[in-house]
């Protein structure tokens, strides 16, 4: 959680966020690609986090890995005309609430604020395993105040700051032990996150660029 | 709002001679300083950063452009935004053009109103009227909601995130554009000119055709030339309603530079649109100025 670059100060776990009332619960990540899931499926790009962990996942599913993607994007192609929505990954929650599309990949945050506006949506683990990324706080090189800085860090993923940020309508996942966490969050302590995939952002992030302009080129009319 | 007024014409209105001697370009200065600093300058930059091999921006070269004029796609993206462009304009002229004769000939009482609500749209943000498009076109918006309980369709019709929706609220959103230049223009139609036609035995669509729509053109062309350049830059309403399948160069530029930080990369998709809306504008510009004869003999 701390190594020389900086420290996780907050969690995200993604998984599979649909509407419970237009569809049946989905298992994983291949029946995000079956009926009756695809023709209310909406899906996003690798523009952020949870959408690139979400498309890996999906790559993983068919025979893929985290430096491969093309099976996402070979099963993607099959699907493309049934697919409900494809849009910006901020416009995924709006298009949830429009009734654009039923089921989509998303974080646990967006599933508790949406449903926080009385939107029918549940999180489902995907049988796969659920997603876990963290947000980290880094020192600017160069910067003056290093002291205030640190203090600041440690007022970050202190308790009460962790209490705070765990309710709505922020709904953070913390990392700090000792903040208890609410039951909208689908684990109950954060020992189980362990158990949750991590991906090495390293090999990830050189690729990120060209998966982008592939995802524009295989997703354009 | 008067249109630009054709390079070169001088207008009759302010007597047929020049309003500054040629020695007192200094009053230009000012404006001109201005403009360099806060917009030249930036251009320059952003034309030099084009001229970069790699996203850190240290090694020259041109491998930013040969990568985008290489790619067949990039030329596809080109063609799709100019022609989102074409067809926002045609579809306002078609809608917006006989509002304006409307508007021509209705007494002023109904002008004032006709006038507020063409203005209406502007009062809001581009933002807030292209969400409001999604309620209206969504699967279970207003469009489809009336469409299904008239039993004119049986399964609701996909208008967000397709090129026809887009087109929609587009024209919605830039009619004000369209429509305030050519009204502009309109207003100021000799409407003895009208009467004349009449009279000499034309019929109404004649007199329309062989009268009205020369006389406008100024303001047609100021209007088409708006509404193109306003609607194939709507990074907003483009991503918004129509998806990240309608790939437009809008969407290419945020990407490049806000999401992969590929700055070179984005300068060059940046100038491509700057190039392409500027071809087109100045061949508008051009029709503009060509059919100020008509208005100017």
């Amino acid at each position: 959680m701390i190594d020389e670059w900086g420290i996780c100060v907050g969690a995200q776990v993604v998984g599979i966020g649909y509407n419970p009332k237009k569809l049946p619960k989905p298992k994983g990540w291949k029946d995000l690609l079956s009926d009756p899931w695809v023709s209310r499926l909406g899906i996003t790009g690798f523009q952020t986090t949870f959408g690139t962990v979400s498309l890996i996942e999906i790559a993983k599913a068919f025979g893929g890995s985290e430096t491969n993607v093309e099976p996402a994007f070979v099963e993607l192609k099959k699907v493309l005309p049934k697919i409900a929505a494809v849009g910006n990954p901020a416009a995924m929650a709006g298009l949830l609430q429009q009734g654009q599309c039923d089921i989509t990949y998303t974080n646990i945050q967006t599933v508790a604020i949406l449903k926080s506006r009385g939107v029918d949506i549940e999180f489902v683990k995907p049988d796969s395993g659920a997603v876990a990324f963290f947000t980290t706080m880094h020192i600017a090189k160069g910067a003056t105040d290093v002291e205030n800085a640190y203090k600041y860090f440690d007022t970050v993923v202190g308790k009460a700051v962790g209490d705070a940020l765990v309710q709505p309508p922020h709904n953070f996942i913390p990392v700090n032990k000792e903040v208890v966490l609410p039951p909208s969050l689908p684990m109950t302590n954060l020992d189980e996150m362990s158990t949750y995939v991590r991906h090495d952002w390293s090999k990830i992030n050189p690729l990120r660029a060209a998966w982008i302009e592939k995802f524009n080129k295989e997703m354009a009319k | 709002m008067t249109p630009p007024s054709p390079h070169g014409a001088t207008s009759p209105a302010d007597g047929g001679g020049k309003l500054f001697a040629p020695s007192e370009w200094q009053l230009t200065l000012p404006l001109a300083l201005a403009f360099a600093a806060i917009f030249l300058a930036p251009l320059l930059m952003l034309i030099g950063v084009s001229f970069f091999n790699d996203d850190k921006i240290t090694q020259p070269g041109f491998g930013q452009w040969a990568k985008f004029y290489g790619d067949p796609f990039s030329y596809k993206v080109i063609a799709d935004t100019m022609l989102l462009g074409v067809k926002t304009v045609c579809a306002t002229i078609l809608i917006g053009y006989p509002l304006a004769l409307v508007y021509l000939d209705a007494p002023q009482r109904l002008q004032k109103v006709l006038i507020f609500v063409i203005v209406m749209p502007l009062l809001l943000s581009v933002v807030v009227r292209t969400f409001a498009w999604i309620v209206v076109l969504g699967r279970e918006g207003v469009v489809n909601q009336l469409l299904l309980s008239l039993g004119i369709i049986s399964e609701p019709l996909r208008l967000l995130q397709t090129e026809l929706g887009l087109v929609i609220s587009l024209t919605q959103i830039e009619m004000p554009l369209m429509l305030l230049p050519l009204i502009s223009v309109m207003s100021r139609l000799d409407p003895n000119l009208r009467d004349a036609s009449a009279a000499l035995g034309a019929s109404r669509w004649r007199t329309l055709f062989t009268v009205i729509v020369p006389l406008s053109m100024p303001g047609l062309v100021a209007g088409c030339l708006l509404v193109f350049a306003s609607s194939t830059t709507a990074f907003i309403s483009q991503t918004v309603i129509g998806g990240v399948r309608l790939i437009y160069l809008p969407l290419l530029i945020w990407q490049q530079s806000l999401v992969v930080f590929n700055w070179p990369f984005a300068a060059v998709v940046s100038i491509a649109l700057l190039i392409s809306v500027l071809t087109v504008v100045s061949a508008l510009s051009w029709l503009g100025r060509r059919s100020g004869g008509y208005v100017h003999g």
